[in-house]
């Protein structure tokens, strides 16, 4: 490689890692300067759960399904943010008018989405992870977490796939409009059903599980359960390891897919003259 | 003020427009039918799970939870529908200006823009009960002749509603950073306190008088015993029909006239700081 | 008869926060008073963020004044907003509004709607204001398919659907090309000439097009009305003056060295596009100070290329009663 080729490979490189901390430094930004978030970012996401812990208890439910609902209540932090702040995001910069000026810019598509997701993910873990505190506090929920590591490595690949999922989202958003919006609507409901949010997923069957498994939140959420509640009285899907090295798969596919689908759904949205369409 | 049944209209349809447009009819058929069915199931599957576990069945609570869950979605839909309609308006249409120097009083407004969320709300809640009906063995014990008390009290509680939607629509107004999450976490609020899926007396002492201040509390619980055909919350237990009636009736109108200047005050601080034509840019 | 349009000593201030602890009061509009009657194109002249969209919006009851009163059609703009409502209507322009999902029809029918006309009136009038507009033929196109040009004709075809007695143009033409803006500017002078007895309060920072359209105008800056006239008085006030143009190759000391001239009143410079060459505008006690001018020019190593004497604009009249262009005045004001 020549010294030409090289010095073109670093500034491309620090074209798209400038990229990435110039897109998260605004939601960085976002959560510090608007203090007033504080609150609903805190307490409002435990009154949220807190409905599903008192149902539980109407229903004189074993003690570890207040712990299940804290989990996946303060996992849909992520959901939400990869819903409404990745995957939706394209579709709120094209109703802003800027969608057009990100794709005249030099720097990837991917490393704009990699930034939101950096910046989504400082922000929806500070609003998770005040639920999950706040919740096990109040509720008092008990819990043995033997492998940490593994409870880590599972919460951060269920991450990984999660937002690069939101990025494979945001690339078919591209091309839509509002329908975008009330896609990531009805992926609220519906995924937190079929992903187990508030209830182990094998309660719906392993052939619904298997298929719910697409969704990271699904795996991710069974194994850190099982982590948390290892003398959990439901049975759980599949075993921790098998769990972590699915979603190890699916992180690189999503991503890949995003990748690939970002460029496909981009010379689709400039064919169709959609890509920069309007008050739809 | 313009002719206000004309603009009733033309904000309905216009709803009706930003709310359907997007899809074929049929989809938007299975898209308003998917999200409420799921919301239901996901506590049907709570319930299967414990019940499984437990080997003890509870089906005047699993009618109790479906039943208000159920009706809840008109509480989140308006709630919901109003205060995007707002937020949309002045964020993305910046249409909201025209819509304020123009003479259509904005309760008619809003009002006409929220009856497209509502009619949707009420198909959403026959098809869940529907549902229920079917394929839960959900126990219904219907009496028609409730049915005029039951308009009445369904009404009510939707007024209230309307309400509380104008209120959130006007903190909209005046925090517009907020403005975006808002609606949500008002209606989580509800969720908890009215008793929407849980008897009130599950939540801590020192909640329950807080629960027993909402409107909506009382209307879902009025509506529960019209289908139901019994009480089961026993923190009701002692009160009759027509005291649930009452406390519904003046606490709504109560939170109407609440609204109403609350709503005035937030528009006058709009006026006072500009907000009308503000864009966040979010 | 009341005028259409009053302002007493209206003022309005904004809040702006410099630091945490630090609050800046900035006045937007300072003692405003202004009478527009019925029947007048009113202009209101003056450079961005001069307190002419702040004063439309108190104007159409979207903003409250600080202090001071404003009637619009003899109503309190404060006490009496809801009657206000019926009689005005406004366009902005540079904006994208419109619910993209309705067609160009659609749009002014829910609007006439929501002015409380019948179906019938509300039918003749749309066709008559997409046949003014020359929209005809979009009628059925959805909002967010037409062109910042049409979607600005449809902004004013809306603007009108009320047949308003008092209409507010906020700077309608901004953003708009040059037959977009001329389609604008012909519409707003049928609309007036047809209509005699309704009043226009037309605000721009496009000199000629206030000076083309407009019966009196007010120079705002800074908030103030600095003057108010017809554009013809404006300019005459500044035709004792002696104005010239010269377009000169010229070292960059040589502005200060013009204004020491004896004679010289004003001088401003304009960099030429495409070549090094600057335009300078110059406002002489009378025409003879030109040869002391010329010989300096020379004197410093300029080269003259043109030199014309000129009529005066609006902007000479801004000029001479701000001391600064526009576009000194915008920055004096950012700064």
């Amino acid at each position: 490689m020549n010294l030409l080729e090289s010095l073109k490979i670093h500034s491309s490189i620090e074209l798209h890692l400038r990229t990435i901390w110039a897109r998260a430094y605004v939601r960085f930004m976002a959560t510090f300067r608007e203090t007033s978030w504080a609150l609903v970012e805190t307490l409002l996401p435990v009154l949220g759960l807190s409905a599903y812990v008192f149902i539980y208890r109407a229903m004189r439910a074993a003690p570890e399904f207040t712990g299940y609902v804290i989990l996946g209540g303060a996992m849909t932090a992520y959901w939400m943010n990869v819903l409404w702040s990745m995957a939706s995001q394209f579709y709120w910069e094209k109703m802003n008018g800027q969608l057009e000026i990100f794709l005249l810019m030099p720097s990837s598509r991917m490393a704009i989405l990699l930034g939101m997701a950096l910046g989504g993910m400082f922000m929806s873990t500070l609003r998770a992870g005040s639920a999950f505190f706040i919740g096990l506090l109040i509720f008092r929920v008990k819990f043995s977490l033997e492998s940490p590591f593994l409870f880590i490595l599972a919460f951060l690949l269920t991450l990984t796939a999660l937002y690069g999922l939101g990025m494979a989202f945001a690339s078919l958003y591209l091309l839509w409009g509002r329908e975008a919006w009330h896609l990531s609507n009805l992926f609220q409901e519906p995924i937190y059903l079929l992903s187990g949010f508030y209830f182990p997923v094998r309660a719906l069957g392993v052939i619904v599980a298997a298929f719910a498994s697409i969704i990271p939140a699904t795996l991710g959420l069974d194994a850190m359960r099982q982590l948390m509640f290892p003398s959990t009285l439901y049975p759980l899907f599949l075993s921790v390891e098998y769990e972590i090295l699915i979603l190890g798969a699916l992180s690189i596919l999503f991503l890949g897919l995003a990748s690939k689908a970002l460029r496909t759904m981009e010379y689709l949205g400039k064919t169709t003259g959609t890509l920069s369409l309007r008050l739809q | 003020m313009a002719h206000p049944i004309h603009s009733f209209k033309a904000s309905a349809w216009l709803g009706w427009q930003t709310e359907s447009n997007w899809a074929d009819p049929l989809l938007f058929i299975i898209y308003s039918f998917i999200k409420p069915i799921s919301a239901s199931l996901i506590l049907v599957v709570m319930y299967w799970i414990v019940t499984y576990l437990s080997r003890e069945t509870q089906p005047d609570l699993f009618t109790y939870f479906f039943i208000g869950n159920a009706f809840f979605i008109f509480v989140m839909n308006l709630l919901y529908g109003i205060s995007w309609t707002l937020i949309g308006d002045r964020e993305w249409h910046e249409m909201l200006k025209y819509i304020y120097i123009s003479p259509v009083s904005i309760f008619v407004y809003l009002a006409g823009r929220g009856f497209v969320k509502f009619v949707l709300s009420i198909v959403a809640c026959t098809v869940t009960l529907l549902f229920g009906f079917l394929f839960l063995h959900l126990q219904i014990h219907f009496n028609y002749q409730n049915i005029p008390y039951f308009l009445l009290v369904f009404v009510l509680g939707n007024l209230g509603i309307l309400a509380l939607g104008l209120i959130v629509a006007g903190v909209c107004l005046v925090l517009p950073q907020q403005a975006f999450a808002i609606g949500e976490y008002v209606g989580g609020i509800f969720y908890l306190l009215s008793g929407a899926i849980f008897p009130v007396e599950v939540l801590p002492s020192w909640l329950q008088p807080l629960s027993k201040l909402i409107p909506f509390t009382y209307w879902l619980e009025g509506l529960r015993r019209i289908w139901m055909g019994k009480r089961y919350s026993t923190a009701f237990a002692s009160l009759p029909d027509f005291s649930i009636f009452w406390i519904l009736l003046l606490t709504t109108i109560f939170l109407s006239v609440v609204a109403y200047y609350l709503f005035r005050l937030f528009e006058w601080i709009a006026r006072q700081k500009g907000l009308f034509d503000l864009t966040t840019g979010w | 008869m009341f005028p259409s349009i009053q302002t007493v000593h209206l003022k309005r201030f904004y809040t702006k926060r410099r630091s945490k602890r630090e609050k800046e009061t900035i006045k937007a509009l300072d003692e405003v008073s202004l009478e527009i009657q019925p029947g007048e194109l009113f202009g209101l002249l003056g450079p961005n963020g001069a307190g002419k969209t702040t004063l439309i919006k108190i104007l159409t009851t979207l903003l409250l004044p600080s202090e001071g009163q404003a009637f619009v059609d003899g109503l309190d703009v404060v006490k009496q907003a809801a009657l206000i409502r019926h009689r005005i209507n406004m366009v902005s322009g540079g904006e994208h509004a419109g619910y993209g999902i309705l067609t160009v029809r659609e749009t002014l029918w829910m609007f006439s709607q929501f002015y409380g006309i019948s179906y019938a009136v509300a039918k003749k009038r749309i066709d008559e204001l997409l046949a003014l507009v020359e929209l005809k033929e979009e009628e059925k196109t959805r909002v967010n398919r037409l062109s910042t040009g049409m979607r600005q004709k449809l902004n004013f075809a809306r603007g009108f659907i009320n047949d308003p007695k008092i209409v507010f143009l906020d700077e309608p033409t901004l953003g708009l090309d040059v037959t977009s803006a001329m389609a604008c500017r012909k519409f707003i002078k049928r609309w007036i000439a047809e209509h005699p007895e309704k009043t226009v309060l037309f605000t721009t920072h496009y000199m000629a097009e206030a000076d083309e359209l407009c019966d009196r105008i007010a120079i705002i800056s800074h908030g103030k009305i600095l003057s108010c006239d017809t554009p013809a008085n404006l300019k005459r006030g500044v035709q004792k003056e002696a104005l010239f143009e010269i377009e000169a190759f010229t070292p960059d000391s040589l502005m200060e060295q013009l204004s020491e001239i004896q004679g010289v009143l004003r001088v401003s410079s304009h960099r030429q596009p495409h070549s090094s060459d600057t335009l300078l505008r110059l406002s002489l006690q009378e025409d003879a100070v030109i040869a002391r001018v010329l010989e300096r020019i020379t004197a410093m190593g300029g080269q003259i290329r043109l030199l014309r004497k000129t009529e005066p604009t609006l902007e000479d009249v801004f000029v001479s009663i701000v001391g600064r262009t526009f576009e000194e005045d915008e920055s004096v004001r950012e700064s």
